[in-house]
């Protein structure tokens, strides 16, 4: 008997060492690679129940450029235009409307016991896509990237999928979710998949050579030319398509002011053949889209005042300063509407 | 769901608690394990599970069937008569359960290579290709239940009257995907007794779990997109010395892949106070064929060993006293076992032979020990050690191009690349830290079993806990950034 009090004795110290351990690595860590808080779907939820927003910003990661836009847009109305971006990491058309349907509309069609909308400031949607957008739920490649049970699911939808089709590759990322939900402090637990951590300590243990970095740099940007160029072919895929077409009449249908907004992109991974082709398409079949539907069109794809030095590592997002200079910019050209009032305001709703 | 998955954060510590938070009682341990078990298999496939549940059944039923008929004390015209009658129930059973891995695994392989032979012959296909779902774990538990089978005829074991305890031993949920393959002698009388809860299965169960976890998700699933699995796809475009390196890392992938499997089980196992047989002993460090089979999938070559190789060279038929032979049948068996496919049958082909031969030379070489011990001297040298160890492993690591080869045509394009007739292409990754990392983990976890290896770690063993606390800790700080994210299945859950 006290061998094994001992050995539990042990066991407890092995294991609160360990544990003191892991959290002290994790704090040192923060120092290392901060950890980015980012706007989520459940998050934006949760702010466009408590905030009752004017302009509703349904799009990928890029839809988070609009957190900045809002701010700036509340400072120029005193608060009276209020936007709530929701962005669906990964975007496609269909998840996007997944998100609509399940975890926005009981929030925008919400009304109390006398029938009065619970939330009725909201008058514009704006749908904010690249060409990427429009291609096939799997890119073309056979495998589903795109993550909406890590994004939006709630526990009911991945019991729900679980019962329909087992446990899956596609259903396991909302479990990853969750268990980031439950260690929101630790950097160690939130970097999974990102690896800023592995990527900060390779940099301060090695400083990259700057030879190899510019290489590195012209592969990536090789990379994304040859892919914007060689993406014409899986454009507007018909699934998307319906599913936006599903998406615009449901914001339609509550009278909304609608805009098409075409996302800048970075200016060095734009080459002139993917201009003529697949950016050209892509223009072309989302202002025809827009003309039929009576939205706003928008194409900021290469027309913006935004430089290479803008962009984020990943080439994709456009980083804080450039996110401001770009609002400033859209509120005083294209998406100056903002700031007015919607030409068909109220209506159904 | 997966033993290095994160859904068995969520699911293991449910089953735990409500396996030692009941009451001390076999059958209630049994039964949470074995709705733990039922849970799991339903996450891969739910309408399989009828299937396993139809083979415990059967296997069960056959067991107790023999254990109804004991020879023991019976007289000889009684003897003859019962012993007529196990017969044919173990017969009929086995038939059973294998027929089942049969029409599952290999009636397609069959049908397409008899197809294709007609077809030769300029004759139509007569038989149809039937796609069945391969019920998950199948090659595993039809093997336990085989060995069990076995044990009651042979009045080695008794016969299980508990149909819980029995369901628990096939269908234990962390063997289910890739074994061990467990003994009824050894395992099954520890489903019969309730377990307890001991520190020192707890502590044992977390190691193996880490150093499991380690094999699998820290080097398996790095080294499987990144060196082996481009390659093996085209490799007719890679460079000879990139070949190379791809062939020894997929080595390494396969070894942590399913010794880091093995030990999750066995770790998972301790936990609810269970012990599951030991898989693999660092087979790196065999020096002769003979040896790598007793340290690689052990489970497996000892199943093969006593249901399969003495029977059949200890009986009465041609293969009598003929173990080159008895090698031969052992491993094409082991190499349809790994997969219905012509790679897998030439797999088991050279490594029937090769043990074959290496049975002959052993015997001509004991042969000159004993007219001349310089040959004793001879074999116990340095060099002669380094020699076969050396031989050992290049034709261990050679023999896997055609396992893991999609095709025979893919298997000698590879080989034909390793000696020089390749292509050009080398491996788009610059391996910095974490490969390095890899390289120094995968060596020192075999030296820490050579030399002066052991002594070390039971001096770290030895080391205060808050020592040895901090040590974990970091190891699990390393693991959580370098692990990549959502870990591959295990490359033995499709056998």
């Amino acid at each position: 008997m006290a061998d094994r009090v001992r050995s539990w004795r042990t066991i407890a110290l092995t294991s609160l060492c360990a544990l003191v351990t892991l959290c002290a690595v994790d704090a040192g860590l923060h120092w290392v690679a901060p950890p980015k808080p980012l706007l989520e779907i459940d998050e934006a939820v949760e702010q466009y129940r408590e905030g009752d927003p004017t302009v509703l910003v349904l799009g990928s990661s890029h839809a988070r450029s609009f957190v900045v836009l809002g701010r700036v847009l509340a400072e120029r109305t005193g608060g009276a235009e209020r936007v709530q971006p929701v962005p669906v990491e990964w975007g496609k058309y269909t998840p996007y409307l997944w998100t609509l349907q399940h975890r926005l509309l009981p929030l925008i069609d919400e009304r109390d016991a006398r029938g009065t909308l619970v939330r009725p400031s909201l008058k514009r949607a704006v749908i904010v896509t690249e060409w990427w957008d429009s291609t096939t739920l799997d890119g073309g490649n056979g495998t589903i990237t795109m993550s909406l049970p890590a994004r939006a699911w709630r526990w009911k939808d991945f019991l729900a999928d679980l019962f329909e089709n087992n446990l899956t590759p596609y259903n396991q990322n909302f479990l990853q979710r969750v268990w980031r939900d439950v260690w929101p402090w630790s950097v160690l637990v939130q970097d999974r998949g990102h690896e800023n951590i592995a990527r900060a300590i390779r940099d301060a243990l090695k400083k990259p050579d700057p030879s190899v970095a510019r290489q590195a740099y012209d592969d990536r940007i090789q990379m994304w030319q040859t892919m914007i160029e060689t993406g014409e072919a899986r454009i507007c895929d018909p699934e998307q398509m319906a599913a936006l077409e599903q998406i615009v009449a449901i914001f339609k249908e509550r009278g909304l002011d609608l805009t098409l907004l075409l996302y800048p992109r970075k200016p060095g991974t734009l080459t002139e053949k993917a201009k003529a082709t697949t950016l050209a398409r892509f223009s072309e079949r989302m202002k025809t889209f827009a003309d039929q539907h009576a939205m706003r069109f928008v194409d900021q794809t290469w027309q913006n005042p935004l430089t290479d030095d803008d962009f984020a590592d990943d080439f994709d997002h456009i980083l804080p300063d450039g996110n401001l200079r770009w609002s400033e910019w859209s509120l005083a050209g294209g998406l100056s509407f903002l700031v007015g009032e919607p030409r068909t305001a109220g209506g159904a709703r | 769901m997966s033993l290095a998955g994160l859904e068995l954060v969520f699911f293991l510590p449910i089953v735990w608690l409500l396996h030692w938070l009941g009451p001390r009682r076999a059958a209630w341990q049994n039964t949470v394990l074995l709705l733990a078990s039922a849970v799991f298999y339903v996450t891969w496939s739910p309408r399989l599970l009828v299937v396993l549940a139809a083979a415990i059944a059967a296997s069960f039923g056959a067991g107790a069937w023999l254990g109804a008929l004991p020879t023991e004390g019976l007289a000889e015209a009684e003897l003859v008569a019962v012993r007529r009658k196990r017969r044919r129930v173990v017969t009929a059973a086995i038939v059973a359960q294998l027929g089942l891995l049969g029409v599952f695994k290999y009636a397609g392989f069959f049908a397409q290579s008899l197809n294709a032979l007609l077809t030769a012959a300029g004759l139509p296909d007569a038989l149809p290709i039937l796609h069945l779902v391969l019920p998950l774990g199948i090659s595993y538990t039809t093997l336990i239940q085989v060995g069990y089978l076995l044990e009651v005829y042979w009045e080695r074991a008794p016969a299980c009257r508990d149909p819980l305890a029995y369901a628990v031993f096939v269908g234990f949920f962390p063997q289910l995907l890739a074994g061990p393959i467990g003994r009824a002698r050894v395992l099954l009388p520890q489903y019969l007794v309730p377990r307890r809860l001991l520190a020192n299965d707890i502590a044992a169960g977390a190691a193996a779990f880490l150093l499991g976890f380690t094999l699998k998700a820290f080097v398996a699933d790095w080294l499987s997109p990144r060196v082996v699995d481009p390659v093996f796809a085209n490799p007719a475009a890679y460079a000879t010395r990139t070949l190379w390196i791809s062939l020894f890392g997929y080595a390494t992938q396969l070894f942590s892949d399913f010794a880091g499997y093995s030990l999750l089980a066995i770790g998972v196992g301790k936990v609810f106070g269970l012990t599951l047989p030991e898989n693999f002993r660092h087979p790196f460090l065999s020096k002769s064929l003979a040896e790598l089979w007793r340290r690689w999938h052990i489970s497996l070559n000892t199943w093969l060993f006593d249901y399969l190789f003495a029977p059949l060279t200890t009986g009465r038929s041609w293969f009598r006293g003929r173990a080159g032979a008895g090698f031969l049948v052992v491993f094409l068996v082991s190499g349809l076992w790994h997969g219905a496919t012509w790679t897998f049958v030439l797999w088991g082909l050279a490594h029937g032979l090769a043990l074959a031969g290496h049975h002959a030379y052993d015997g001509w070489y004991k042969g000159r020990c004993r007219k001349d011990r310089r040959w004793v001297a001879a074999r116990k040298s340095r060099s002669y050690g380094l020699v076969s160890w050396g031989v050992t492993q290049l034709f261990f690591v050679l023999t896997l191009v055609p396992f893991r080869a999609p095709s025979l045509g893919a298997a000698i394009a590879y080989a034909k690349g390793l000696v020089g007739l390749a292509g050009v292409e080398r491996l788009a990754e610059r391996f910095g830290l974490q490969a390095a990392a890899i390289v120094v983990f995968f060596v020192a976890y075999h030296l820490l079993e050579v030399g002066p290896g052991p002594a070390w770690k039971q001096r770290f063993l030895a080391l205060p806990a808050p020592v040895r606390g901090v040590a974990y800790g970091l190891v699990l700080a390393f693991l959580m950034v370098y692990v990549p994210l959502g870990a591959s299945t295990f490359i033995y859950a499709q056998f």
